[in-house]
């Protein structure tokens, strides 16, 4: 995964959220409510980690790090934040990021699909990170398993991988729209839970209440509207099967101060979709599981404010068609100080299918060379090939020592 | 669908037309709804105002045609028969006139020939963005044939929109500006007593009001009025100005009908993989693809 963070780092200012961040709700401090007396969620929320997705090797099976592990990564570079209030020190900065992205751009390719236009595809400005959110001492996202990996692909999803590359395999970069993944089509961006978390040029996500729901303002253009259970109420009837949605169907319900949220019903994307960049099912490449098979596909999601200006994300991704066990993630989310500064009352517009002009050049360039654009297809495919092969070893591997743990 | 389906859409069919029937009563004892009407709208718990949250819908066709509009086949009656016949309506517009500059009702004329167009090069500025599955605009989002969702909080309000997932905040403190213009607008809300007013500016002018072609330009303001009649009604009224395009403002309004079936959700109408072949299928005519057919 590549991060764009801005430079000059702090490390006075590292050390400080480490702490913060290291702490459990405070005893006895009670949640704030709403005016009709649920916890109160409300808010502007940064949804970016910097927590690593899995856990690098070298942490072993360590949930946490220490804060001098902290501060090497964030010597090394892994994470780094803006501490400078200075407007024209970042505005120089950015500049600079565009001037190194559009050297790299101009080198020579290398073979890899893409390397031209990789990182310069949009300006520094649409990746500049005013504010930096907190930094957690995990060593990874995914709590479960323990060893902090996702488990492997059941051999039912490496078929179903494996039949769509055979099915792709005829197909250049963009014989038509159904070539491209879906985040360039503008249907999802990673979809659920991948779309939960921020990215440098989509940190945030807005909660607003009312008595019954729970909203969440996405940045990608919709609303996720989330029914809550009162505790006495008798839970509401789900959605038909025949009902499926791109983003499941949500149902929530208090426990204690912790809002739950189980979402099913989501769409059966594997009929719908040839992949193109990253996984088997779409999405971005880091995203392998969005959104399973859909049909076997149940997220639960738990947010806790633990403190006023965190709240807690956890999500649990069961789906046994896909997953040969169920995994679980934590990330932090922290109340975006841009908007707490009255910089920011609301998220933009989306409206990214209004404005796909990538599309329609995309299908016209294809069109006009064919074989290159068949030769750029077969190196995306080299490189899912890769991804593919890693995937059918760790399954192996999984089988191996769950035949020898018997 | 089972049986027990079928009879709650009749209960649901029964209560609309016992609602219906109460608004006409409502609406005939004093033709100005709004703060004069005796009804008070139970209040959002810890505000002052009325609490207008909930799934909201309008029944008319002024989507087809905001103003008086007969019968017409529609555009593939070879292939559909009489799906997609614009059915009779009448306008929502007061007075029924839209005041059009004359060059801007030219252009009204032509957006209607033009509604089903497609022009590769001209995405978003030819043809009914309907069709395409862009944002509706406002305030067209209201009376598109789908159903919305306001969500109403202390600070703000959410209007989440079933079409195409378009939503917007209505952010109800110190009004801002737009810092760009978009196809929803830029909102800022406030109450004059019980009606919720939006103020809407920012619009980038490439949205439609219907299919018959009726449109604005980027100067579009828009003040919208939402007013409790009664547990399940709101009255809607917008304002639309436009110097560009109108001679003078002018206002249309209808009532909102409360969704009232038991568990109704506002489900998802994600409809850009519906509209890709539309958009993007002339340009790999005759490639042998199905496109989105495979």
């Amino acid at each position: 995964m590549r991060h764009r963070w801005l430079v000059t780092a702090g490390l006075p200012v590292v050390v400080i959220a480490v702490i913060c961040l290291a702490s459990v709700p405070i005893a006895g401090q009670a949640p704030a409510r709403t005016s009709w007396g649920d916890p109160d969620l409300q808010g502007m929320w940064d949804t970016r980690t910097y927590t690593p997705f899995e856990r690098p090797v070298e942490f072993g099976t360590r949930e946490f790090m220490t804060a001098e592990e902290a501060a090497e990564r964030e010597r090394l570079g892994l994470r780094r934040v803006v501490s400078d209030d200075d407007d024209d020190a970042i505005a120089d900065e950015l500049v600079q990021q565009d001037v190194r992205r559009y050297a790299r751009s101009d080198a020579a390719d290398d073979g890899r699909p893409g390397f031209r236009i990789a990182g310069a595809e949009y300006n520094a400005f649409w990746s500049a990170d005013p504010t930096s959110p907190k930094l957690s001492l995990r060593t990874s996202q995914i709590v479960d398993p323990p060893d902090g990996q996702m488990p492997p692909l059941t051999r039912e999803a490496l078929m179903t991988w494996e039949a769509r590359e055979q099915a792709r395999s005829v197909r250049s970069q963009a014989d038509d729209w159904e070539d491209r993944g879906l985040s360039e089509r503008c249907i999802t961006r990673n979809g659920l839970p991948g779309e939960m978390l921020g990215s440098g040029q989509q940190p945030l996500k807005e909660i607003v209440q009312t008595p019954g729901y729970v909203s969440i303002v996405m940045p990608y253009g919709y609303v996720r509207i989330i029914p809550v259970n009162s505790v006495n109420e008798d839970e509401p009837a789900p959605l038909g099967s025949a009902i499926r949605q791109w983003n499941g169907d949500s149902r929530g319900r208090w426990e204690g101060d912790t809002l739950v949220v189980e979402t099913a019903n989501f769409k059966n994307t594997v009929k719908n979709v040839v992949p193109a960049h990253g996984g088997p099912f779409g999405g971005s490449a880091h995203v392998h599981y969005y959104p399973g098979t859909g049909e076997t596909f149940r997220l639960t999601e738990r947010f806790t404010r633990i403190d006023p200006e965190t709240l807690e994300y956890r999500y649990t991704v069961h789906d046994p068609s896909v997953f040969v066990r169920p995994w679980s993630t934590v990330n932090y989310f922290t109340l975006d100080p841009w908007t707490a500064e009255g910089h920011q009352d609301r998220l933009f517009e989306y409206a990214c299918h209004e404005h796909n002009y990538g599309m329609v050049n995309a299908i016209r360039g294809a069109r006009a060379d064919r074989q290159w654009a068949m030769d750029e297809a077969a190196r995306e495919a080299a490189i899912r090939e890769k991804e593919l092969q890693e995937k059918r070893e760790q399954l192996t591997a999984w089988e191996e020592s769950n035949a020898r743990g018997r | 669908m089972g049986n027990s389906q079928r009879g709650r859409g009749w209960m649901v069919a029964t209560a609309m037309v016992t609602a219906a029937a109460l608004a006409v009563l409502s609406l005939s004892v004093g033709t100005t709804v709004g703060q004069t009407a005796a009804y008070r709208a139970p209040r959002l718990p810890g505000t002052a105002h009325p609490d207008l949250s909930g799934i909201w819908q309008t029944f008319v066709t002024a989507n087809w045609d905001v103003q008086d509009h007969g019968v017409q086949a529609g555009p593939f009656v070879e292939r559909l028969g009489v799906w997609g016949a614009q059915p009779a309506g009448q306008g929502v517009v007061e007075g029924n006139e839209i005041p059009y500059r004359p060059e801007a009702l030219a252009k009204k004329r032509e957006n209607f020939e033009n509604r089903l167009a497609v022009d590769h090069d001209n995405v978003n500025t030819v043809g009914d963005p309907e069709a395409k599955c862009y944002l509706p605009g406002v305030p067209r989002a209201t009376y598109l044939p789908f159903p919305f969702q306001i969500i109403q909080s202390t600070e703000k309000i959410i209007i989440a929109y079933q079409f195409a997932s378009a939503n917007r905040t209505i952010p109800l403190g110190q009004p801002t500006t737009a810092p760009v213009d978009s196809w929803m607008g830029w909102s800022n809300g406030h109450w004059e007593g019980d009606t919720l007013v939006v103020d809407v500016r920012g619009f980038n002018g490439l949205a439609w009001f219907d299919r018959a072609g009726n449109f604005h330009s980027d100067a579009l303001h828009v003040v919208e009025r939402y007013t409790p009649i009664s547990p399940y009604h709101l009255m809607y009224e917008a304002t639309i100005e436009d110097p560009n395009v109108f001679t003078r403002p002018w206002k249309m309004s209808m009532p909102l009908y409360r969704r009232i079936e038991e568990d109704v959700r506002l489900l998802e109408f994600k409809c850009v993989d519906l509209a890709e072949e539309y958009v993007y299928g002339g340009l790999v005519a005759g490639s042998g693809s199905g496109g989105g057919a495979r």
